[in-house]
């Protein structure tokens, strides 16, 4: 499965702006992308649309694809619902994953709650 | 839910102005709300189409859904709604469908959804049904540039809202409420103002808590009043 590297695009972002001799500002100019939202880019902070990406590549000279990584999946779940056989079993498994997937939601949302 | 009247929403004023633009709309502004446990009375299917589908359906002739949110319209009557109105000429809902994104979009969609769906219940791993349709949605919604989410789901409000703290990719999307899109029902006089007073009660004002932290119908009104009476003057 592809990804858009934020981390990537800000490197390249960031690197082709210098190169080229451009503040953030005029870079804001060119694409038509409010400054502050180039200075997320460049902080990995923000994921640009099409559009926005469009113009980047545009101005700065490079391809929307170099900025994809491919991600490999790690396929715990699907693991542990093909060891449930039974009917019963089954159901036992997806009432866990829903409990889990709570579990994981509820920390993750106390987290950024945490850190705001 | 929290009903705010401190600040505006640039999203509804844009509406007030514009309400031809495209409205996605989550599950929950489709399928009767069920608050039995807190009420005496419920809304059924064609108590709830009187009240706010018709209506909304009549004041926005944009509204779109996600075809993963149309999935989860288990009552036949909501679907046999929805079939209609997709099936009307002209259609009078967009279905967003995922066959229509590009090779680069699919890739920046599922770069969000990554962000996303850890802070919901939804594994795509998995592709469970809890909470695919907002997850689907907000994803196709960002990708597209598409600007507005409508939902009554406190978490699905907050990935939209909390989008830049919590970087969800979420930052162009701006997000509507239910009450909002009363308030914009009863300004217009469009469906019946009483049953809009009833609707906004069973959503927002029907538990102590509820009262507690919620403006009653009247304080609701004028405390809207307020926020948007520039926009309304306008209008």
């Amino acid at each position: 499965m592809k990804r858009l590297s934020t981390a990537k695009l800000a490197e390249t972002v960031k690197e082709t702006r210098e190169e080229k001799g451009l503040t953030q500002e005029e870079l804001s100019n060119l694409t038509g992308i409010n400054r502050i939202m180039i200075g997320r880019i460049e902080r990995e902070n923000f994921i640009p649309s099409i559009t926005q990406l469009e113009a980047l590549t545009n101005v700065l000279d490079f391809e929307i694809t170099d900025m994809f990584i491919e991600k490999k999946e790690t396929n715990s779940f699907i693991a542990l619902r093909s060891e449930a056989l039974s009917e019963g079993e089954k159901e036992g498994v997806d009432r866990l994953f829903e409990m889990m997937l709570t579990l994981r939601q509820q920390i993750l949302l106390r987290r950024k709650f945490e850190n705001e | 839910m929290k009903v705010d009247l401190t600040s505006s929403n640039p999203g509804l004023e844009s509406i007030f102005k514009h309400p031809d633009q495209i409205i996605t709309l989550d599950a929950n502004f489709l399928i009767p709300p069920d608050r039995s446990k807190h009420a005496k009375y419920s809304f059924n299917f064609p108590k709830f189409k009187d009240v706010w589908l018709d209506p909304i359906f009549k004041a926005f002739p944009n509204l779109a859904i996600h075809e993963a949110v149309y999935d989860e319209l288990v009552l036949p009557s909501v679907q046999f709604y929805i079939d209609e109105m997709f099936n009307g000429t002209p259609p009078r809902v967009i279905v967003h469908q995922d066959e229509a994104l590009s090779e680069e979009e699919k890739v920046l969609r599922d770069s969000i959804e990554e962000r996303i769906y850890p802070l919901t219940k939804y594994e795509p791993l998995l592709d469970n049904k809890e909470d695919r349709g907002e997850v689907k949605s907000l994803a196709y919604i960002a990708v597209k540039e598409l600007l507005y989410f409508a939902a009554h789901d406190s978490n699905a409000i907050q990935l939209v809202e909390k989008a830049e703290e919590w970087t969800t990719g979420l930052d162009n999307v701006q997000a509507i409420k239910m009450y909002e899109l009363i308030y914009y029902l009863y300004k217009l006089d469009i469906g019946d103002k009483k049953a809009l007073r009833i609707l906004y009660k069973y959503q927002y004002h029907l538990t102590p808590k509820e009262k507690q932290y919620n403006p009653e119908w009247g304080q609701f009104i004028s405390g809207m009043d307020s926020l948007y009476s520039t926009v309304l003057d306008e209008n």
